[in-house]
């Protein structure tokens, strides 16, 4: 009888407004396959616009994993995250150049330091990463949408104000 | 090759030009064997030091054809495929009209005729000018 061998998940978490995913241990098929799926469940129960993909524990990224990621980046980037990749290793980088892999619409950055500094522009403020952190449960799409509404009649009200304020010079 | 007879390999030093800027002065020709050091060298130190740019220093290359100019291509997507963008700098108006004439596509190269004007190019990508000092008035 075949035993399924019990996949160790790969653990992440929610800092600075994005989510990181340290990958430490070498990447098959199916590791690659349940980290896309935790990545996706998280970004779309906590709304996280950032991910950074740390993969400096990683020693060998061939094209079919290379691929992989790429497609949880673009996956994510639907599920409105931006994805950022760190951590990738000289031998990794060349081996992917020597395969002529093209995986340049994924950001890559040189550092977690500045992954971060590259999703701060997209990422949530402090609060309402907050909240996500300590909800992991979906928020009511109901009060989001409301919310969203009365941010942009204010701006609206703003911007008629201004208008007014000019007419009047 | 007798025993006793040992090969040289001449170092290429990979400078910490400033904080996040690496700095590499290539000499002499360029083959695969150069290239190939030369990337494995560059991408071990920014793996290091994580730098945000390196420049490759060509002034002291004699020439370069498709083979080298593909090389430094390479390199440069390599780098920036680890996070590091690469600027070359020291380009002749003589190297600067072969590239041109080669009409390959530098992609995500770019390239300054000195090092100076590379080292303002990597300052200003990283955030930084460079300031005067005020002088104190006179009494």
């Amino acid at each position: 009888m075949e035993e399924k061998a019990a996949v160790s998940r790969v653990a992440m978490y929610i800092t600075q407004g994005c989510l990181v995913v340290p990958i430490q241990v070498e990447l098959h098929d199916e590791l690659v396959l349940q980290i896309q799926e935790d990545i996706l469940e998280r970004v779309n129960k906590t709304g996280i616009k950032g991910v950074i993909i740390d993969v400096s524990g990683v020693a060998i990224i061939d094209s079919p994993l290379g691929r992989a990621i790429s497609d949880t980046a673009r996956v994510a980037s639907l599920l409105g995250a931006k994805t950022v990749i760190t951590g990738l290793r000289p031998g990794v980088v060349a081996s992917l150049i020597d395969l002529d892999f093209d995986i340049r619409d994924v950001p890559t950055a040189v550092s977690l330091e500045e992954g971060f500094r590259m999703l701060a522009p997209v990422v949530a403020s402090k609060e309402e990463t907050e909240e996500a952190e300590e909800e992991i449960e979906a928020p009511e799409e109901g009060e989001e949408q409301e919310e969203t509404a009365e941010t942009d009649e204010d701006q609206e009200v703003e911007a008629d104000e201004e208008e007014n304020d000019r007419d009047e010079e | 090759m007798t025993k006793g007879m040992q090969e040289t390999k001449i170092p290429i030093p990979v400078l910490v030009l400033w904080e996040d800027i690496l700095l590499v002065t290539i000499f002499g020709v360029v083959d695969s064997k150069r290239a190939q050091e030369l990337m494995e060298t560059a991408l071990a130190r920014i793996w290091e030091v994580q730098s945000r740019i390196i420049i490759l220093d060509i002034r002291a290359v004699p020439s370069v054809d498709t083979a080298v100019a593909n090389h430094f291509i390479k390199i440069s997507q390599a780098t920036k495929l680890m996070g590091c963008q690469c600027i070359i700098s020291g380009l002749s108006p003589a190297i600067a009209q072969t590239i041109a004439g080669l009409e390959i596509d530098l992609g995500e190269l770019q390239t300054r005729a000195s090092l100076l004007e590379a080292l303002e190019l990597a300052l200003e990508m990283t955030g930084l000018e460079v300031v005067a000092k005020k002088k104190t008035a006179a009494k």
